[in-house]
């Protein structure tokens, strides 16, 4: 499970449960994120205990895909089957603060800004 | 077909003499029956007579019905005088036929086309004409009308719309035109067909070198048909075809054809162009309404003597999502609150709008902030689409001592600067975004102040997120740096002047960038206690 564009890619490593953010991120709207959404909740019904996002190689990431990552952890945070751990770079600054702003969202997030 | 029975065969003593060797002397007979129908008899015929490519005894004729006798083959059709006494075609009906139509061709398949000039000025007065002509109906009359003028030639011309799937039968699009007493022509399925699968212009033709093919009373007339495609989409060919007498069926008259066929073709996308272009400059100008009400809900700059205040708001499409305002309330304080709808455009615009209005309500009913805060949430919660969401950053300030109380759902957190250069982030507890937050969440209060000759910044993330020339961001810390930079004049300045040098400072960062997203921001400068007190009075942000 892939996705390719332009601006960005998301690849789903099924070994470790992990999915992979690559380029910008900056689709239009939250209906744009759509197919990631979908992609997000594909892995989550696989069950397992944990998934982690992965931004450390995420340029760029606008308000609708805050949007579309936080509708995701309220549904695994009622599902309450798994954990999520999202992993950050420090060396993007940006990062630091809206990825936090995920785990406001879902305390039980485990967030590794590295 | 005439009389009551018309043997078909080899034999030259019968009605309908077929030279053909595998014939049979007596093939098969055509009989009238007492209703007045036609049927098909095979004469035990040595090699069979096909109906629709199925070997037939006995079968009743319906119109369309194709007999095949070994190479020959006849179509039984209504004619071209019934079909006008008895149901006069109009538009969306035509009469179809199968059988052979001679040689189909493309422009590939014949000689260069030796076109006469005077056809040739015909043809550009048409592109003309059809440009000055408002009304679709009106062009592709005009399209038909000139095929059977005297400049064509043409006995007939037909717009007709072809269902690529087969599903539907060809329709008119409208009327056809006639040539002075001509009738509407029968409609060819093979060049239809042939028009649909090539996407070109084709040119069939029952006369061919002179020798013409079949003629029978029951067939057809012999004519050339022009077919050329003149639009549609995924689900549909429109289709211009032209009837000509049978000798016209040659490169000349198949260029003429579709060049006014292509004439009409660029004529309808100019037209599209054109409509598209006026919609849209209908919808800049509603646009360019809602943005100018949208910018009337930002509050002017206001002095009140103990506090100074300016707002900045830049939406970076025509209108924006988010949201700045300073209310009293009704113990003297003063509420100021940024808020950021998620995404951007007219979305975010109506989500921001509908907010502003919840919260001029809520304050007229004497909620505190944190009362303020939940009731917007709910709100939120039940109107907003899934995965939209709003941050928030609410604070109420004393005029008279600089008191803060903040609430900040998920907002980047306000800035106070010192005129010494100072900068420190206001005490800030974040909690998840309006829309996200759970509705029995406690809503957390934090405290601070605001002393005299400071300078209070709170903004959206389009401005720490805002973008150079060359995509990097200016990101919080670079943010901080301008702000500080201009509360150095704190101690001269109104707020006004520091909100214009800081939007200064950020035009000069970005530069020729486009904005990707909305940006906006407040400061709140409290005069220091040495500085000379401004009568109350209030002016239109710059923005």
């Amino acid at each position: 499970m892939n996705i390719e564009d332009k601006d960005y890619s998301v690849a789903y490593e099924q070994a470790e449960r992990r999915v992979r953010f690559t380029g910008q991120l900056r689709l239009r709207s939250p209906r744009d994120y759509g197919p990631i959404l979908e992609l997000l909740r594909t892995v989550h019904a696989e069950g397992g205990p944990l998934i982690t996002l992965d931004f450390r190689d995420l340029e760029m990431l606008n308000s609708s895909g805050i949007g579309t990552f936080g509708q995701f952890l309220v549904e695994v945070r009622k599902a309450r089957t798994t954990q999520v751990k999202i992993l950050g770079s420090a060396a993007k600054p940006w990062q630091g603060r809206t990825l936090a702003l995920l785990r406001k969202i879902w305390d039980q997030v485990e967030l590794v800004i590295g | 077909m005439v009389g009551e029975r018309m043997i078909v065969g080899r034999s030259p003593k019968i009605e309908v003499v077929l030279e053909s060797d595998t014939v049979s002397r007596q093939h098969m007979e055509l009989v009238k029956d007492d209703a007045g129908l036609w049927w098909v008899r095979d004469l035990h015929s040595r090699n069979g007579t096909l109906v629709n490519g199925a070997r037939v005894v006995s079968h009743r004729l319906s119109y369309g019905d194709v007999i095949q006798v070994e190479d020959y083959f006849l179509t039984y059709v209504r004619m071209p005088g019934e079909v006008a006494g008895k149901r006069p075609i109009g538009a969306g009906h035509l009469t179809m036929v199968d059988g052979p139509v001679g040689q189909l061709r493309s422009l590939r398949d014949l000689g260069a086309p030796k076109i006469d000039a005077s056809q040739l000025s015909r043809l550009i007065a048409l592109g003309g004409e059809l440009l000055a002509t408002a009304e679709a109906d009106d062009r592709i009359r005009i399209l038909c009308d000139l095929m059977v003028s005297g400049d064509m030639h043409g006995t007939s011309a037909l717009a007709i719309r072809i269902d690529r799937s087969g599903v539907q039968e060809p329709a008119l699009l409208r009327p056809p035109s006639l040539a002075p007493g001509k009738e509407t022509p029968h409609i060819s399925r093979t060049v239809l067909r042939t028009v649909l699968a090539s996407g070109a212009p084709v040119v069939a033709s029952t006369y061919d070198g002179g020798k013409a093919l079949l003629k029978l009373s029951m067939v057809m007339e012999a004519m050339s048909a022009v077919a050329v495609p003149i639009g549609g989409d995924e689900g549909h060919l429109d289709t211009l075809y032209v009837t000509l007498p049978s000798n016209y069926g040659t490169a000349e008259w198949l260029a003429l054809v579709s060049l006014a066929g292509e004439l009409y073709r660029q004529a309808e996308s100019t037209w599209v162009a054109r409509r598209q272009a006026e919609a849209q400059a209908v919808l800049e100008e509603e646009l360019g309404r809602a943005r100018d009400i949208q910018t009337r809900l930002v509050p002017r700059d206001f002095h009140t003597g103990k506090l100074d205040v300016s707002f900045d708001y830049e939406a970076c499409k025509w209108v924006g999502g988010d949201y700045v305002d300073a209310l009293p309330l009704r113990d003297g304080r003063l509420l100021i609150t940024v808020m950021d709808v998620c995404g951007k455009g007219l979305e975010a615009a109506l989500i921001a709008a509908g907010l502003h209005t919840t919260v001029h309500v809520l304050v007229h009913e004497g909620l505190g902030v944190a009362a303020l805060v939940r009731s917007l949430n709910r709100y939120l919660c039940s109107t907003l689409p899934a995965g939209v969401f709003v941050t928030m950053c609410s604070l109420v300030i004393d005029p008279e001592t600089g008191e803060i109380e903040q609430v900040n759902c998920g907002h980047p957190p306000p800035m106070i600067a010192t005129p010494g250069g100072a900068l420190r982030e206001v005490e800030t507890f974040e909690q998840a975004p309006l829309g996200f937050l759970d509705g029995d969440a406690e809503i957390v209060v934090t405290r601070d102040r605001l002393d005299h000759g400071q300078l209070l910044a709170l903004y959206t993330d389009g401005l720490s997120e805002l973008l150079d020339e060359r995509d990097h961001m200016l990101e919080v810390e670079g943010l901080a740096a301008l702000v500080a930079a201009v509360a150095v004049d704190g101690a001269t300045s109104s707020a006004t002047q520091l909100a214009t040098r800081l939007r200064a400072r950020l035009a000069a960062y970005r530069g020729a960038a486009v904005p990707a997203d909305d940006a906006s921001f407040i400061l709140v400068l409290r005069p220091s206690v040495s500085s000379p007190s401004p009568t109350l009075s209030a002016s239109r942000s710059p923005s």
